[in-house]
């Protein structure tokens, strides 16, 4: 059974018609590209699936279960988590308070526990700080557990997002262009993170990225949409041979699916 | 090492509480000007204002202007249900009290708790509605609120005697007490937000939809730190309601607000020494600054005073602080014994968390 099934998701805003008819089963283990050019509907893609934007059209069903309209509060405890494209740290916050606000949703203390610091709290609390330096350990981010997030290097701050996305224990992962903006050095690094996160965690992941060989070195299976429309499904190779893909993204003809 | 340290300072904090404690109780029973018992009551008070205005404003990031609203509510509840039933038989002269309240009297502690539960159900009552529409509503939500309670007081007139008010309520909170009771919130609130509930609105106060994508409800914490706030609000309206004796309407009016704004502001988003320290200067300018509303004459002139010119004052300091003094007077730095001793000894060595945290095992 597919791990993430989206089904005919078409988001309109007033006559623009952003997402028309996607579809995409996602295996557990797998990661899957999702590519297109500026403004071809990828993100709302994520904001559909997530329950930011509620879809005109069409059903997302995630672990079996239809998840379209729900809070992205409770999808999140479904575990799927996003990470955005304009980066959301918390800025002001340090890395271990950025993991641990990322952890909120295992902790099982009530308020009083928390006034009364009873065993439960400290129990929780202490479990908290110890998975997540446990991550940023394994994710080789412990060096900055201290600093404060918007202080870090741009690179190490995309990092840092997944790495905080991953603290909620997620089954799947949704990046958003996680290498945007990052210099050569900094997006092999990123490559290898991703890498990392399927070899050692076992996650399934979404991604979108922009750099085609960030995505042709990750993703044994790439959708592309443009204008809204899924244009092309298939492995790098067979993307990179694709005409109406070639032609997208050299915006040759606009009209290309007519 | 690090154990040590802290079993050291929560016992230097008990020490320091029950000198200040002390302290109070011997000004209490001396036989010093009524009036600056009455200042250092205040001052309790206000802590309480300021403490619990923090939690909402300095850490999840609401603002709201109804804090008076939620005060009225506190001091209300006090009033009414400790007031003598043949007190309140005389004094209910626009209508006779209602057989709702007529015949009730309970003691101070449990109406000061109710205080509590009553303005924290207000709270629950205004911020869930103000809340869903999102967060920029909230401060006129709230701001009505606050009119719309004492519009109330004043038109019904059978449960709280209009604008005439409630006399002779019993004045059970001493200064002691007070400050006891104002330590007590003072503690609850820090823990709080030195937890994980804590972290999470500040997280929520940064960026909203990045805690929601983490799976924080953000609704959820925005609704509870505004009942929380309520009840802690009530809390302190219930003291005052007590210390004054008499309350009516007009007790309630924005000031009441502004001074929350005020504290917090001015003593620092984040920080319960800044409170406790700028409600001691909001106190007492305060009462000082009554001088400028009174005539005052020098030599053979004669200055009229101007009256209201003191939220004037306290208009001009809170621009001043923000245009100037961005974080106030501590910003979220709190006042450690470690810091007090670090004065002494200049080697510097900086507690970390996960040390903190390693050193439990
Ligand atoms: N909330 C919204 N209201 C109106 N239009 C929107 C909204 N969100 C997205 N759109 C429109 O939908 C289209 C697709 O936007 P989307 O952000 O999904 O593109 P994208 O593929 O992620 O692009 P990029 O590579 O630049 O991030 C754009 O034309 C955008 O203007
Ligand atoms: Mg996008």
């Amino acid at each position: 059974m597919s791990l993430l099934d989206a089904k005919d998701l078409t988001m309109r805003f007033g006559g623009l018609v952003s997402v028309a008819n996607f579809n995409a089963a996602i295996e557990p283990g797998e990661i899957v590209g999702l590519i297109g050019p500026n403004g071809a509907g990828k993100s709302t893609v994520f904001n559909m699936v997530c329950g930011f934007y509620k879809p005109t059209q069409g059903r997302v069903f995630f672990d079996g279960k239809d998840i379209t309209g729900m809070k992205p509060n409770n999808i999140v405890e479904m575990g799927l988590t996003r990470v955005f494209q304009n980066g959301r740290l918390f800025k002001k916050m340090n890395v271990i308070e950025n993991m641990l606000v990322g952890r909120q949703r295992h902790f099982k203390a009530s308020l009083l526990d928390s006034i009364l610091r009873t065993p439960t709290y400290q129990q929780n609390e202490k479990l908290a700080y110890e998975k997540s330096i446990n991550l940023l350990e394994k994710l080789d981010l412990i060096n900055y557990i201290h600093e404060e997030a918007g202080k870090l290097p741009f690179g190490i701050q995309r990092k840092l997002e997944v790495a905080r996305a991953m603290s909620t224990k997620p089954k799947m992962l949704l990046l958003d262009e996680p290498a945007t903006g990052l210099n050569v050095e900094e997006s092999n690094d990123m490559i290898h993170f991703i890498t990392q996160l399927r070899d050692e965690f076992n996650i399934t992941i979404l991604l979108i990225e922009h750099s085609m060989r960030v995505v042709m070195s990750i993703c044994p299976r790439i959708i592309v949409i443009d204008h809204g429309e899924t244009i092309a499904e298939g492995n790098p190779d067979e993307i990179r041979e694709n005409q109406k893909v070639f032609e997208a993204y050299l915006g040759v003809d606009d009209n290309v699916e007519n | 090492m690090e154990n040590k340290n802290k079993a050291r300072n929560n016992f230097l904090t008990i020490v320091a509480v029950i000198i200040v404690i002390g302290a109070l109780y011997l000004f209490q029973n001396s036989s010093i000007d009524r009036y600056y018992i009455r200042i250092l009551q205040y001052w309790g008070i206000y802590v309480i204002f300021g403490a619990s205005f923090q939690l909402l404003y300095g850490y999840t990031g609401l603002l709201s202007l109804g804090h008076a609203g939620l005060i009225a509510v506190g001091s209300y509840t006090v009033a009414i249900l400790t007031l003598e039933p043949s007190v309140k038989a005389i004094s209910y002269l626009l209508r006779p009290p209602s057989p709702l309240i007529a015949n009730v009297q309970i003691p101070f502690f449990p109406a000061l708790i109710l205080a509590g539960i009553f303005s924290a159900f207000f709270g629950l009552l205004v911020a869930t509605p103000a809340l869903r529409l999102g967060g920029d509503y909230l401060a006129m939500v709230t701001l009505g609120f606050a009119e719309v309670i004492r519009l109330l007081f004043v038109n019904l007139p059978a449960l709280f005697n209009g604008s005439m008010g409630l006399r002779s309520i019993p004045q059970s909170a001493n200064l002691v007490i007070t400050w006891l009771i104002a330590i007590l919130c003072v503690f609850v609130l820090k823990r709080l937000e030195t937890s994980n509930y804590g972290r999470n609105l500040l997280a929520i106060n940064e960026d909203e939809i990045g805690a929601e994508a983490l799976g924080i409800s953000v609704f959820k914490y925005k609704v509870s730190s505004f009942v929380i706030s309520s009840f802690f609000a009530g809390i302190g309206g219930g003291l005052m309601a007590s210390m004054l004796g008499t309350i009516d309407p007009n007790t309630f009016k924005s000031t009441l607000t502004n001074a929350a704004i005020t504290i917090v502001v001015l003593g620092g988003m984040r920080s319960m020494t800044g409170v406790i320290i700028s409600s001691g200067i909001y106190t007492i300018m305060s009462e000082y600054l009554r001088v400028v509303e009174s005539p005052i004459v020098l030599g053979s002139f004669k200055f009229p005073g101007i009256p209201g010119a003191r939220v004037l004052i306290f208009g001009f300091m809170l621009l001043f602080i923000i245009l100037f003094m961005r974080n106030g007077i501590l910003g979220d730095k709190e006042f450690s014994w470690d810091w007090l001793f670090s004065l002494f000894k200049r080697r510097d060595r900086k507690p970390s968390i996960v040390e903190t945290k390693g050193g439990e095992q």
